[in-house]
């Protein structure tokens, strides 16, 4: 192991789990000790860390904040609850042959209004930009207080052919089809694989593949490529696989390692 | 808790912690009136959702935690990265960053290059110093990921407040909004 490799090495290595037995950490650390050069460096990175977390909190606290932030709080609380607006009195009456005549009427069109609904609800699929595809999916993983979670997605309703392409890519995937619903209208827009590949350069983390007639500005590329990638608040790239169109959501790894595992070559 | 008890528990949580959200938030958004809105703004959610606060002794943490959500909420609309990876920028000797003098500015400066998924476990290390562990609990994600992102995101400080990195954007360059 070199100077390089140890202080990376330790860089990377969380402090709490300095004790544990790790044989990569322990060989960094032989090599440290070892090395007036790296344990002199080590020292200024510890020191400039302690620096570092102390001027982070060297931020003026403007005067009358506090001051300001009761005063909206009182006000808040002090806001009644939202009270209804009473209904206003009927400004005419009529006769009750007329009222159960309009009763009817409007509980048909009601009807109609229901089922023409219900109908176009199920069975139109209106299609969806990627930018909004991407946005919905954003949300819908970092929702704070439910974050998606594979295992509560029912399987793919099959409403498209969502299998994937062959290619060495397919190794990558551990679980689904699993069907979500993208645009809040029921039914499943995209189906969801999980994908993991372990290891040092691994990729973990979520395909959601849509019909190409679903979505509005589909990306050209047939490989991930970081100029298509977005970052926030999960990294994750589209493009298009076969006639479909995949959206891969990263919860470990990066695009370039992403693209490698797909390919089956090296990163 | 009826509504005195209520306006008593939420004026503590202000007197005792509105500083230091204030200081996080300015970090965190880089703007001083960002900084005052999102700390308005937890203490607002604060007093409305104070059942959920089950352990006073963890107040601080679930401030900090409003704070953070209300502005990952605020900027993922706002904001597009283009993903380019960490560039390698050359090391500092130890000499020097022993040299080196920290100013507040120019930290803000360098955290403002970083895009969120650096800036915030940078934060929460630093700011909070919570351990890698707890980093990752509380972003929900691998621990592996939590040492990738702070092993670089320590490492950019290191190169930018040193001056050894004379790239503006060594990170991810932010661009337009949409």
């Amino acid at each position: 192991m070199n100077c390089h490799e140890a202080l990376e090495q330790l860089d990377a290595w969380p402090p709490e789990l300095a004790a544990e037995g790790d044989p990569s950490v322990l060989a960094a650390r032989q090599h440290v000790e070892s090395c007036a050069d790296c344990r002199e460096l080590l020292r200024a990175r510890t020191a400039f860390d302690t620096r570092v977390a102390t001027a982070m909190q060297e931020i003026p606290v403007p005067i009358g904040l506090k001051e300001r932030l009761l005063e909206t709080l009182a006000d808040d609380a002090a806001q009644p609850d939202e009270i209804p607006k009473p209904v206003p009195a009927t400004a005419g009456r009529v006769d009750r042959r007329t009222f159960v005549r309009r009763l009817v009427s409007g509980a048909v069109l009601l009807l109609m209004g229901a089922v023409g609904l219900g109908w176009y609800v199920t069975t139109r699929e209106i299609p969806v930009s990627l930018v909004e595809a991407r946005d919905r999916l954003n949300d819908l993983l970092a929702d704070p207080d439910q974050p998606l979670s594979f295992e509560s997605l029912e399987q793919f309703d099959g409403r498209f052919d969502a299998t994937l392409p062959e290619g060495a890519w397919n190794d990558l995937v551990v679980g689904g089809p699993r069907g979500i619903d993208i645009n809040g209208r029921g039914g499943h827009d995209a189906a969801v694989y999980a994908i993991d590949k372990p290891g040092r350069r691994g990729v973990r983390g979520w395909l959601f593949v849509f019909a190409p007639h679903r979505v509005i500005a589909a990306p050209d590329d047939s490989v991930p490529v970081e100029a298509n990638a977005q970052y926030l608040p999960y990294p994750n790239v589209a493009w298009k696989a076969g006639d479909r169109v995949v959206v891969c959501y990263l919860e470990q790894g990066d695009v370039s390692t992403l693209r490698a595992s797909l390919l089956g070559t090296p990163a | 808790m009826h509504d005195g008890q209520r306006a008593q528990v939420v004026r503590e949580l202000v007197e005792s912690h509105y500083e230091s959200l204030y200081r996080f938030a300015w970090r965190l958004s880089g703007s001083a009136s960002d900084a005052e809105d999102l700390t308005q703004q937890a203490f607002l959610t604060a007093q409305r959702k104070l059942e959920q606060l089950r352990d006073p002794e963890r107040a601080r943490s679930w401030l900090l935690t409003i704070v953070r959500n209300a502005y990952l909420k605020s900027r993922r609309r706002d904001r597009l990265v283009a993903f380019s990876g960490m560039e390698t920028a050359p090391e500092p000797t130890a000499e020097a960053l022993d040299e080196t003098v920290l100013d507040s500015d120019e930290l803000q400066a360098a955290l403002n290059d970083l895009p969120d998924e650096f800036r915030v476990p940078i934060l929460l290390y630093y700011f909070e110093s919570l351990s890698y562990r707890e980093i990752a609990d509380r972003l929900d994600v691998p621990i592996g990921t939590v040492m990738s992102r702070l092993s670089r995101g320590k490492g950019y400080l290191r190169s930018r407040l040193s001056g050894s990195d004379q790239s503006p954007h060594p990170v991810g360059a932010p661009t337009a909004p949409r």
